[in-house]
């Protein structure tokens, strides 16, 4: 469980794809964990609605570099285009970046689950029917 | 040889002030230089300028162009801090669009101020409009085209693949701020 959650809790790194992230968690089958399946539809919306927020926050990160100096003085042109540079960089551990790369992390544990509840779903009914037929 | 390197020097000064102020031949099919000391302005301006402030942004679109868009859920309001906007999104979780509008800075220029700080810029046009592509880079799964409508009248459109098979951005981005320029009308006076 505290592998799992560390999945959760620490940020993507930079490089090569992180050996433990949250969707390689859920989607791959050597790992174990419990998930209530009628909890299962609300993981998958709250998943989504985080990633969304974060990709909101993404966007209102790069309006930054879009708005003009609020004065023509060198302090305000300077402050605007430092800000602007730090709001609109993507390189790797920036803060769009980060924002980038956790709701895309979200999104995949999102559709791993999805498919998860999908491939439970038809097992069961599978089961059913099997065991429908034998009873007759 | 350090006597060597001052006269060295001030050889290359002149034949560098030869250079500067003499005539160039014109490289063929180009364009002919106004002004040596003018630089040109990158963001060329709006020849036919449209009016962006009196439509709200989640009418930027058309139900037709957003059913061809695959989006069949409501469009949702979304400002971006102090800029109005709006989203969509569709049932099957593929992809997501975003409009906002800005009618108060100059976007173009400012971005273009910034331009070293994107993985991907471009400067292009858009139904004749000046614009610019930028494209993330983490995932390469969203693109944002900023349309200058008029001056000091920008759209922004983002659009951002939700899908499995990492659809390519820039394609339909380009497309929706071809149909937002189409469904606005001319700017009077």
């Amino acid at each position: 469980m505290t592998e799992n959650l560390n999945g959760l809790i620490h940020p993507p790194v930079a490089g090569p794809a992180p050996v433990q992230d949250l969707a390689s968690i859920l989607g791959d089958p050597g790992q174990h964990f419990q998930l209530d399946m009628d909890q299962a539809p609300q993981t998958i919306a709250a998943f989504r609605q985080a990633a969304e927020r974060m990709r909101d926050l993404k966007v209102e990160a790069g309006r930054l570099a879009e708005v003009t100096a609020p004065g023509l003085d060198a302090v305000s042109i300077n402050a605007a285009k430092e800000i602007g540079q730090w709001a609109v960089s993507e390189e790797p551990g920036s803060l769009r970046w980060a924002l980038e790369s956790g709701a895309s992390q979200l999104e995949k544990a999102a559709k791993a689950l999805e498919r998860s509840l999908a491939s439970h779903r038809h097992t069961d009914e599978a089961n059913a029917a099997h065991l429908g037929r034998t009873e007759l | 040889m350090t006597r060597g390197v001052p006269v060295v020097l001030a050889l290359a000064a002149a034949l560098a002030g030869c250079s500067a102020g003499g005539p160039r031949p014109a490289a063929q099919g180009a364009a002919p230089a106004t002004s040596a000391s003018a630089p040109t302005d990158p963001i060329p301006p709006v020849r036919d300028p449209k009016n962006l402030a009196g439509t709200p942004p989640c009418q930027l679109l058309t139900p037709a162009q957003l059913a061809s868009n695959q989006m069949d859920l409501p469009a949702q309001i979304k400002n971006v801090l102090d800029a109005p906007g709006c989203e969509w999104g569709n049932k099957a979780h593929t992809r997501e669009i975003r409009i906002y509008v800005d009618t108060t800075n100059d976007v173009l220029h400012n971005v273009y101020a910034q331009r070293a700080t994107f993985p991907e810029f471009e400067v292009t046009q858009v139904a004749g409009h000046p614009a610019i592509r930028t494209k993330n880079n983490a995932t390469a799964t969203s693109c944002t085209f900023r349309v200058a409508a008029a001056e000091r009248q920008t759209f922004v459109v983002d659009f951002t693949s939700l899908g499995d098979g990492l659809e390519e951005p820039c394609g339909p981005a380009e497309e929706l701020a071809a149909d937002v320029m189409a469904n606005l009308p001319p700017l009077k006076g």
